[in-house]
């Protein structure tokens, strides 16, 4: 096992089982203090099951994860005190106020009175939720109940933050939002974020990454390190008729075509892609709807470790 | 802390209770309902056949009400554990350093304190039966009302605790609740019951209860407390703690 002391969570080798279904293999993650780590995977890949012994929800089967230095295994209580948890769904009472919730949450975690007001106060003005208080949360829109229950969480004062797909169901803009001011608590509050998403872009500000597809770990390491793994920038084509389009392109040579979706990928075997964007929009404009100058992104990365396109995964019904 | 935790569950439990009108109007008005639908028609249908009068009959359910009305209040609030799991709440609960211990003590305290106040309201209507508790008997009832909550609600608890669908939850209590108050002696006697249906009666902790209910709401004033009463309350809160344990250990599994 690694050295854990400048560790906020440290998994290795876990296993998970539902019954006689394997769902988590042999996975291996390391978050540094005050980092920023992501567990990235398709629907289905096992990111919730792992979220959920990490955050103490379900006990170890296989392996070993120590959070802020403690085993699961052996001290999950302790533990509870150091993380704070945001779920998928809402861990909120609709039935109750903002500010009801806050206290709740608070006596839950044995905050004295005097105190858990002042941290209520500090939490719902730092939420940009001071003037929801009084407010039944089941009125609240989707974004100013994640608001609502950031604020919650954060009223023990958690070192570690773990989110499980904390936009799920969230528009764009309230994304947006929301990554902005989960970016500010981390830098203010010096925490260390671990959190499971299946939006690529979502993937990119962490330091580090974890690739999941369907139990197993298929790349793990930082963003800008596994990018350039993949090799060089390419160039993708936007086309109706991508096969037709790639037999043409194949044969200017020295290049690598690979058909995609309404799409046709290029990548220079030699010489820089910037030129080759230019080339082929001139040669192709007549069959290209557009042409596009990309990097290895992390879709890329998923392609090539397990052959399959992020988009084709299969989905949780 | 488990025990500021577990009355701040409880409050919760209280506060939901009470912002959901239909659900106090439905707690205290279907027990009431039964009891006079019932105690009225039973009465009128064996007083026809003179066997009883409609009023012993009504009088002779009534401790079966407030039995029944302890037994909604567990149903209820035990209900909400698989609302609060389906809803999200729970697992907000479950990785709080206590949370475990706090939700249950919660459910159970804020159940309990529910249901004494309800069956307590009804009492009110002892009088206009052939009740007439003192302040004594009153203090009795109050901790065999509070013993029979925890009890039940802790039954609940233990159903509700591993199921994820409130249809589930609702077809195991008619096959656990309904028959166990059918057979606590609240809408018929053991005495004259075919022997197997006794047999099942003397097994049921709830017969215990009910007998202790009965026997207390009959004590007039100045009158000596029923010879049976420690033996009820004795079995009562062995049943309790069992299911208490029982509880607990469930709650300290994880998955």
């Amino acid at each position: 096992m690694a050295d854990s002391s400048l560790c906020a969570v440290q998994a290795d080798g876990v296993g998970y089982s539902y019954g006689r279904k394997r769902v988590l293999e042999n996975i291996d993650l390391r978050l540094e203090e005050g980092g920023m780590f992501c567990v990235l995977g398709p629907n289905g890949s096992g990111k919730t099951t792992l979220f959920k012994l990490i955050s103490t929800i379900f006990a170890l089967q296989d392996g070993e994860i120590s959070v802020a230095g403690r085993s699961l295994r052996h001290f999950p209580t302790p533990v509870r005190r150091k993380i704070g948890v945001l779920f998928q769904n809402p861990a909120v009472d609709m039935k109750l106020t903002v500010r009801e919730n806050l206290r709740y949450h608070g006596n839950l975690y044995g905050l004295e009175t005097y105190d858990l007001e002042k941290r209520i106060n500090k939490n719902l003005e730092a939420l940009g939720v001071e003037n929801r208080g009084g407010e039944m949360v089941e009125s609240l829109s989707g974004g100013l109940r994640r608001r609502v229950e950031i604020a919650k969480v954060l009223l023990t004062r958690p070192s570690i933050l773990l989110m499980d797909e904390p936009t799920t169901g969230l528009d764009p803009a309230i994304r947006a939002e929301l990554w902005s001011i989960i970016s500010g608590i981390r830098n203010s509050r010096k925490l260390s974020v671990l959190f499971t998403t299946h939006l690529l872009e979502e993937a990119e500000p962490a330091d580090e990454i974890l690739l999941l597809d369907q139990g197993h770990s298929v790349a793990s390491g930082k963003v800008s390190e596994l990018r350039s793994s993949l090799g060089k920038e390419y160039v993708r084509i936007g086309t109706y008729q991508p096969k037709k389009l790639a037999a043409r392109i194949r044969k200017e040579g020295e290049i690598e075509v690979t058909v995609e979706p309404a799409a046709v990928k290029v990548v220079p075997i030699r010489g820089l892609a910037a030129p080759l964007a230019i080339r082929l929009w001139r040669e192709y404009s007549k069959e290209a709807t557009s042409v596009t100058l990309c990097r290895p992104t992390l879709e890329d990365l998923f392609l090539q470790k397990t052959g399959r396109l992020w988009s084709s995964t299969p989905g949780e019904i | 802390m488990i025990m500021q935790a577990s009355s701040s569950l409880a409050l919760r439990e209280i506060v939901r209770f009470l912002r959901q009108k239909n659900r106090v109007i439905g707690a205290l008005a279907t027990p009431v309902i039964f009891w006079f639908l019932l105690g009225s028609g039973v009465g009128r249908s064996l007083a026809s056949s003179g066997i009883r009068e409609r009023a012993d009959y009504l009088t002779y359910f009534f401790p079966g009400i407030v039995l029944l009305i302890i037994l909604f209040t567990a149903i209820f609030s035990t209900v909400s554990v698989i609302e609060d799991r389906r809803e999200g709440f729970l697992q907000g609960v479950l990785v709080a350093p206590d949370g475990r211990s706090a939700i249950l003590f919660g459910k159970l305290i804020g159940g309990t304190l529910l249901a004494v106040f309800q069956a307590l309201i009804v009492v009110l209507i002892a009088p206009y039966t052939d009740y007439h508790p003192d302040a004594r008997v009153l203090m009795y009832l109050v901790a065999m009302i509070a013993l029979l909550a925890v009890g039940l609600t802790a039954l609940g608890f233990l159903i509700a605790w591993p199921m994820d669908s409130t249809q589930g939850f609702h077809a195991l209590i008619n096959l656990f609740f309904v028959p166990l108050w059918f057979l606590s002696g609240a809408l018929f006697p053991a005495s004259g019951a075919a022997e197997w249906i006794r047999t099942l009666m003397r097994m049921n902790p709830l017969s215990y209860g009910h007998d202790a209910l009965a026997g207390l709401l009959a004590t007039r004033p100045g009158m000596p407390l029923p010879l049976d009463l420690s033996h009820d309350f004795s079995i009562v809160i062995a049943s309790t703690l069992l299911l208490v344990m029982a509880c607990a250990l469930q709650v300290s599994r994880r998955s």
